[in-house]
């Protein structure tokens, strides 16, 4: 059975030019979204895609509106709960990796195990990394590896925490054809096991697979499509 | 967490470097104390009125006090610089107390490594500095005591002065990882900086300054029902001790809005159309608060309590006409120079840790076509600035203490030896001193960049 995780009402973002003028980035967007769903946040550059995923996932104060997330709203939580929050159900997937450089990679991995005072065990993260088909040497520097590695890495900190909730940025902007499969294959098996995954792409071929698409233009959600093709996000973006 | 800290001070060790500075001058100012205190506590010579140990006592005390209050600044400094990573720590769950340790933890490590190589250099220091104090009249009562390194006094320096700035540290960040998630009306940070509460607190402390100033223009018996005293001089001692204590307070609360106002004002003595690249150096000012406010704030404080210094031991106490001058040498270095060594030693620590944002600043008027001699100009002209702040401030801050300190003179019969210029004495002294540091660091950044520059595109 499926549980609504995450609900927005009327969200807008504004940023403001100055002391009497703004510009609205974001405007009276709404929509909600439960476990197992798989969700593409899709339009063109500029359209507010990525600000969206901010304000969702707790990064951003929005101007107006609401967010829900597990029944919390993000925004009124103290620092406490929030680190709490994003340690435990929530996982982040960007375009830039957001590695830790100052860490090998087992440590970013564990990272949120460690920051939670939780029980840290090695053999479970090699066996992890085995199943990505990561190559590289738990040990070295993150700084070293290549993008596909890199996103791997993230990937596999996202899985290490069972977060109920996966934010992510561009997951494949910066990877090659190989490592693209692998890295929406694990997003897919996530939402397929329970997670809510919810991805900003600018690939339609992606979009499409995933269970509902959300159409952006202007920072006003102009279409949500559900078993989404190709054909019908290109047109929906193109759409003047 | 230990072994997060050690990783993440492993990556970020370059930045340390610039803290080091100011870490090693406090190790030196605590090994004095630690070395002196130690000798004497171990040949059994610690007791009387002579006793070494309370004199060894006077330099950590001030230099502790500078320490505390200058490493807000560092601690600021060092988080904006990697400011992007411990974002990213915060995203993956990292609650402001687990940030917090992991600054302290680094400051704390990297000060014990401080008061380990100050302690080292505190050795000849100490050594020198005793041979003169027991043998300068007035201090000839103090007993011989051979200074030596000590596995004792090595150990309280190092942890001491570990302890004292990672606590420090972790205050400092926690405070300034809260800032990031305050929503609540009262503390959410509004115009010049400051939270409603941040403005109550510098109404308040403005409004204690103005009343216990205002006191001075009135008969000395209200000022003796608030501060006591056996006699007048002590009454006005205590008040002008109140006074300077509240000055002290009443900067480092509207700092964020005097030093931008001033900032501002320059504008008006600067023939800015003349200079061509006025405004750059101007906005360039403008634009490192956090770095006007570290550099600025000490200095002015510092000059702040020099003068007041100057004044009670010329003027008020009558010191220079009683003792002579090497006594009133020793004294004032007693007091001040574990204060000028650390401030001194914090404006190096800041500009090596700005580096970077220098050198970002450097490139870029580069690449838009400034050449050497604009260059050199523009950091002139921020050097000037940055100076000038200094001074003016410090002047103010003297001329608001020199008439109370006129007023306890008038009423206490006594001469003074200072007239009006000296206001300007220790602000000249600790403005010209920053114009010059940041002048040579960032012409000295100029000339290596331009350099590079030229030799890379000849290259190609």
């Amino acid at each position: 059975m499926t549980e609504k995780v995450i609900a927005v009402q009327e969200l807008s973002k504004d940023f403001s030019l100055g002391k009497h003028k703004s510009i609205h980035i974001l405007k009276n967007i709404s929509f909600s979204a439960a476990s197992n769903d798989f969700i593409s946040i899709v339009g063109p550059s500029g359209s507010g895609k990525s600000t969206l995923l901010k304000c969702l996932s707790g990064l951003l104060r929005p101007t107006n509106g609401s967010i829900s997330i597990d029944d919390m709203d993000p925004y009124q939580l103290s620092p406490s709960q929030t680190a709490k929050m994003r340690r435990t159900t929530l996982g982040f997937i960007f375009q830039s990796y957001n590695l830790v450089p100052a860490l090998p990679v087992f440590e970013n991995i564990v990272l949120p195990l460690r920051l939670a005072g939780k029980q840290v065990n090695r053999a479970s993260v090699e066996q992890l990394l085995k199943k990505l088909n990561f190559t590289a040497d738990m040990d070295s520097f993150v700084t070293t590896l290549s993008g596909g590695e890199q996103q791997k890495v993230a990937i596999a900190r996202v899985l290490v925490t069972h977060a109920k909730i996966i934010f992510a940025d561009e997951p494949t902007g910066a990877v090659d054809a190989n490592s693209k499969k692998i890295i929406f294959d694990c997003l897919r098996t996530l939402a397929d096991n329970g997670a809510c995954v919810i991805m900003v792409t600018h690939d339609i071929e992606l979009a499409a697979m995933t269970d509902r698409s959300l159409v952006l233009r202007d920072g006003q959600l102009i279409k949500r499509l559900t078993n989404p093709t190709a054909s019908e996000i290109l047109a929906e973006i193109e759409r003047g | 967490m230990f072994k997060l800290i050690i990783l993440q001070l492993r990556y970020t060790w370059q930045a340390w470097i610039g803290a080091l500075v100011v870490f090693i001058a406090a190790g030196i100012v605590l090994g004095v104390t630690m070395i002196g205190a130690i000798s004497t506590i171990s040949v059994h010579l610690g007791h009387g009125n002579y006793n070494p140990v309370a004199f060894f006592a006077t330099p950590a005390i001030f230099g502790l006090i500078t320490l505390m209050l200058i490493l807000t600044g560092i601690t600021r400094l060092l988080i904006t610089k990697f400011k992007t990573d411990y974002n990213l720590w915060a995203i993956l769950g990292a609650n402001p107390n687990q940030l917090a340790l992991l600054i302290g933890g680094q400051m704390s490590l990297s000060g014990m490594i401080g008061g380990f190589l100050g302690y080292f250099l505190a050795l000849p220091i100490v050594r020198i500095y005793y041979a003169w104090v027991i043998s300068t009249p007035g201090m000839r009562e103090f007993p011989a005591i051979k200074m030596k390194l000590q596995l004792s006094s090595l150990t309280l320096t190092v942890l001491i002065l570990g302890a004292f700035i990672g606590i420090t540290g972790i205050i400092n960040a926690k405070k300034v990882f809260s800032d990031g998630h305050k929503i609540h009306r009262l503390t959410k940070k509004r115009s010049c900086n400051l939270s409603i509460l941040g403005w109550l607190w510098c109404v308040m402390v403005v409004g204690c300054l103005a009343y216990v100033y205002l006191l001075f223009f009135q008969g000395s018996t209200r000022l003796a029902a608030l501060f006591g005293g056996h006699s007048l001089v002590e009454t006005y001692s205590q008040a002008l001790l109140a006074l300077i204590f509240l000055m002290i307070m009443t900067i480092n609360a509207a700092e964020t809005v005097i030093l931008p106002g001033l900032v501002k004002l320059l504008t008006l003595v600067f023939p800015t159309t003349l200079i061509k690249t006025f405004k750059t150096a101007y906005w360039n000012v403008l634009d490192k608060k956090d770095f006007l406010k570290t550099v600025a704030v000490p200095l002015v404080i510092f000059s702040l309590i020099a003068s007041f210094f100057m004044y009670m031991i010329f003027d008020l106490a009558n010191v220079a006409s009683k003792r002579n001058l090497a006594e009133i040498v020793g004294t004032l270095s007693l007091f001040l120079g574990a204060p000028f060594l650390i401030i001194l030693a914090n404006t190096i620590s800041l500009t090596i840790i700005s580096s970077s944002e220098r050198t970002t600043s450097i490139r870029q008027l580069q690449l838009i076509g400034f050449s050497l001699k604009d260059l050199m100009t523009e950091k002139r002209i921020e050097a000037e600035i940055y100076g000038l702040i200094v001074f003016i401030q410090a002047t103010i801050g003297n001329a608001l203490l020199f008439v109370p300190i006129l007023k306890a003179a008038d009423k206490t019969h006594t001469y003074m030896f200072d007239s009006w210029w000296s206001i300007f004495e220790w602000p000249a002294v600790t403005g010209t001193l920053v114009f010059l540091f940041i002048l040579i660091v960032d012409d000295s950044y100029s000339y290596k960049i331009y350099s590079q520059n030229r030799f890379n595109v000849t290259q190609k």
